[in-house]
């Protein structure tokens, strides 16, 4: 080996300890001989390696951090729906005013098919018969649309917090900034 | 850390969330504070990782450990961070003058010379490209070998090495520019 590929091997495997025995013999004897790369060696352990092994391990914020994770975790419980938790009050009144609709729209479909058949029934003017039924049905349409779309909305809704399984990958994002 | 508590904390066991921070806020607080240089900051970042372990811990999959799980975390989290406020203000951070820890026993002369040392690390990473800079923190303060330094950047072992070599010759570089009692 060279000075130049000594440096090299300083800078990096033998001054971070993870040179080969063998390498390391060869090294050290090169060193033991040449004042240059002795030299060399000597100012990158103190420029570039031992200011890092005196540095400070800071500890003062442990408790603080930990303080305001309880509060975050806290929230995040609170947070959290409650199909997940007891139901408290106010939740029982909203699940009353909540999963009723469709019942409603359903119920007001029901009707409006009985109403349908009793006018049919007993109106005799054809004419308008006809027309009544359009409307009925442009209508119970539209409901059933409406439900429809409630219901999906709504399951969406707890599949968002049923799935909680998130499988972010941390190396992918890593690897971006050393790209 | 025991498999036991790792297993505890993906069941969702608090006290077992506690022991996690325990052992791990030094490793996440240090390296977060060495990337971004100011304690407020790092206690940011701190907060945001162990959130981020407490949920997402339960669908950690042991297929790395633990601890490389976290570490990853921790610089993906740091260099975001660091990412988002070096679009937002140019330029070195200065030295910050309230982050030591108070050490009342400690000698006088120790005190400065340590006050000195923390200055001279603050001006050597501070030259150094993110990337450098991360893999000296890991390797020189945090003491993590090149294997473990690629395991938690997800790059190879020769990426690692060739890092931390230009990171050291551009210290170099900079001692020698520099009068040698300012560095
Ligand atoms: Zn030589």
């Amino acid at each position: 080996m060279n000075c130049k590929e000594i440096q090299e091997l300083i800078l990096t495997d033998y001054l971070d300890g993870e040179i080969h025995q063998g390498k390391k013999g060869l090294l050290e004897s090169h060193l033991a001989s040449c004042r240059d790369c002795k030299e060399f060696f000597v100012l990158a352990q103190q420029t570039t390696v031992e200011p890092f092994m005196k540095a400070k391990k800071y500890d003062r914020s442990r408790a603080v951090v930990w303080a305001r994770l309880q509060e975050d975790i806290q929230n995040e419980k609170k947070d959290t729906p409650e199909c997940q938790q007891e139901f408290g009050l106010i939740e029982r009144w909203k699940k009353i005013i909540f999963f009723p609709e469709p019942v409603f729209v359903w119920g007001v479909f029901a009707v409006l098919v009985v109403l349908f058949f009793l006018l049919s029934a007993s109106v005799k003017q054809p004419y308008l018969v006809n027309q009544n039924q359009g409307q009925d049905q442009n209508q119970i349409k539209q409901e059933v649309l409406v439900a429809s779309k409630e219901t999906a909305d709504q399951d969406e809704y707890l599949a968002y917090y049923f799935n909680e399984e998130d499988t972010t990958d941390y190396g992918t994002s890593v690897e971006q900034y050393f790209l | 850390m025991t498999d036991d508590i790792v297993q505890q904390a993906i069941q969702g066991d608090e006290r077992a969330f506690e022991s996690i921070y325990r052992e791990y806020f030094g490793f996440v607080f240090n390296v977060a504070f060495r990337i971004v240089s100011k304690r407020e900051e790092a206690e940011e970042i701190c907060q945001e990782v162990f959130m981020t372990v407490y949920r997402k811990i339960s669908a950690f999959r042991q297929q790395s450990s633990l601890k490389t799980w976290i570490y990853r975390i921790t610089i993906n989290c740091a260099l975001k961070y660091s990412q988002k406020k070096s679009k937002q203000i140019k330029g070195v951070v200065e030295y910050d003058e309230t982050n030591p820890i108070a050490a009342p026993m400690k000698d006088i002369r120790d005190r400065i010379d340590e006050e000195e040392n923390e200055k001279v690390i603050h001006k050597l990473l501070g030259h150094l490209y993110l990337e450098q800079r991360t893999c000296i923190v890991l390797r020189s303060i945090q003491g993590l070998s090149y294997k473990e330094i690629a395991d938690t950047l997800r790059i190879p072992i020769n990426t690692v090495r060739s890092r931390i070599k230009r990171a050291r010759e551009a210290m170099l570089a900079l001692r020698r520019e520099a009068a040698p009692h300012e560095l």
